[in-house]
């Protein structure tokens, strides 16, 4: 990845609103703990730079807070970016990842068991 | 790549469709980020958020007088539970000027965490109020037993810190990868019984 370091310094040349061409506001509700997945091969696509950044760490079920720290960007500044990408079908969302009313009663006796027997 | 994780678990597993997240709250050095990477499968990660802050008091945070902006760090970590449920544990200070990073986070969060060190208990007071004030999270205290810390029964606790009979009260070694684990459960539990 060009510019990547192997240090923990990283610089940020552009400002954050220029990388969201000014928006401040994502069009779907990406939080740390939304999980993404890659629909497109970030070599294969002619996608610009920043995308083809995401789409190189959506090669896997990943989430927001995890692509945002290996890009080294706010959590904030890649909603708006992964949003227009969702729009373009290059990503998609886990539907039942971090839902705004929070985990079912299912689930949180799934999670319950598992972490009794962890 | 700028990516620290190792390539093993850089990935959740292809079958996890869902996750869940728990916030571990309290003020700075009680033990947060300690308690999360004591049970992550990843290295606990930081991620860095710039919010806008009314200029008063000054604490461990980069902060100045004169300055708006605050960069304040949220560290996390993540358990694959099922091969369908992945658990996202994140740590953030909780206090009132903080409030807009979290009011985010907590929106549809299993519960919180809140560690307290016996030796600071003012310091939970103000985590405390905004949880019962402005969440509806269930939350679970956990008392983060420190080396020569002093060593209260729970009753006193729940007392000092004016919680309600309902709320439990665990004592957990942040450290300790099964005390963590078994104060996660609690909490699930009681998000259950209130669920």
């Amino acid at each position: 990845m060009p510019g990547a370091r192997e240090d923990d310094y990283v610089d940020h040349p552009i400002r954050s609103y220029v990388r969201t061409g000014g928006r401040a506001r994502p069009t779907h509700r990406l939080t740390p703990a939304t999980l993404l997945i890659g629909h497109t091969d970030p070599a294969s696509t002619s996608v610009g730079r920043q995308e083809r950044e995401v789409l190189s760490q959506c090669l896997g079920v990943i989430s927001m807070a995890e692509i945002a720290v290996h890009l080294g960007q706010p959590v904030s500044v890649l909603a708006v970016i992964a949003s227009d990408m969702i729009d373009a079908g290059l990503i998609g969302v886990r539907p039942d990842s971090d839902t705004a009313t929070g985990p079912s009663r299912e689930t949180l006796q799934k999670v319950l068991h598992a972490l009794n027997h962890l | 790549m700028l990516s620290t994780t190792s390539d093993d678990n850089h990935y959740l597993a292809p079958t996890v469709v869902e996750s869940v997240k728990i916030l571990v709250v309290g003020s700075f050095g009680v033990g947060k980020t300690t308690l999360i990477g004591s049970v992550s499968e990843i290295d606990p990660l930081r991620t860095e958020e710039t919010i806008t802050e009314a200029s008063e008091g000054i604490d461990a945070v980069d902060s100045t007088p004169e300055k708006t902006t605050t960069t304040v760090a949220m560290d996390f970590g993540r358990i694959t539970l099922t091969d369908e449920i992945a658990l996202y544990l994140f740590g953030t200070p909780g206090q009132r000027r903080f409030w807009d990073l979290w009011s985010g986070l907590a929106e549809g969060a299993a519960g919180a965490l809140v560690l307290v060190d016996t030796r600071r208990l003012e310091d939970s007071f103000e985590v405390l109020d905004q949880l019962e004030t402005r969440t509806s999270l269930p939350f679970v205290v956990a008392i983060n037993q420190f080396p020569g810390a002093p060593n209260y029964e729970p009753e006193q606790i729940r007392t000092a810190l004016d919680l309600d009979d309902e709320t439990p009260i665990v004592v957990c070694n942040a450290k300790n990868r099964n005390a963590c684990v078994r104060a996660l459960a609690a909490l699930v539990r009681h998000a259950l019984k209130t669920h």
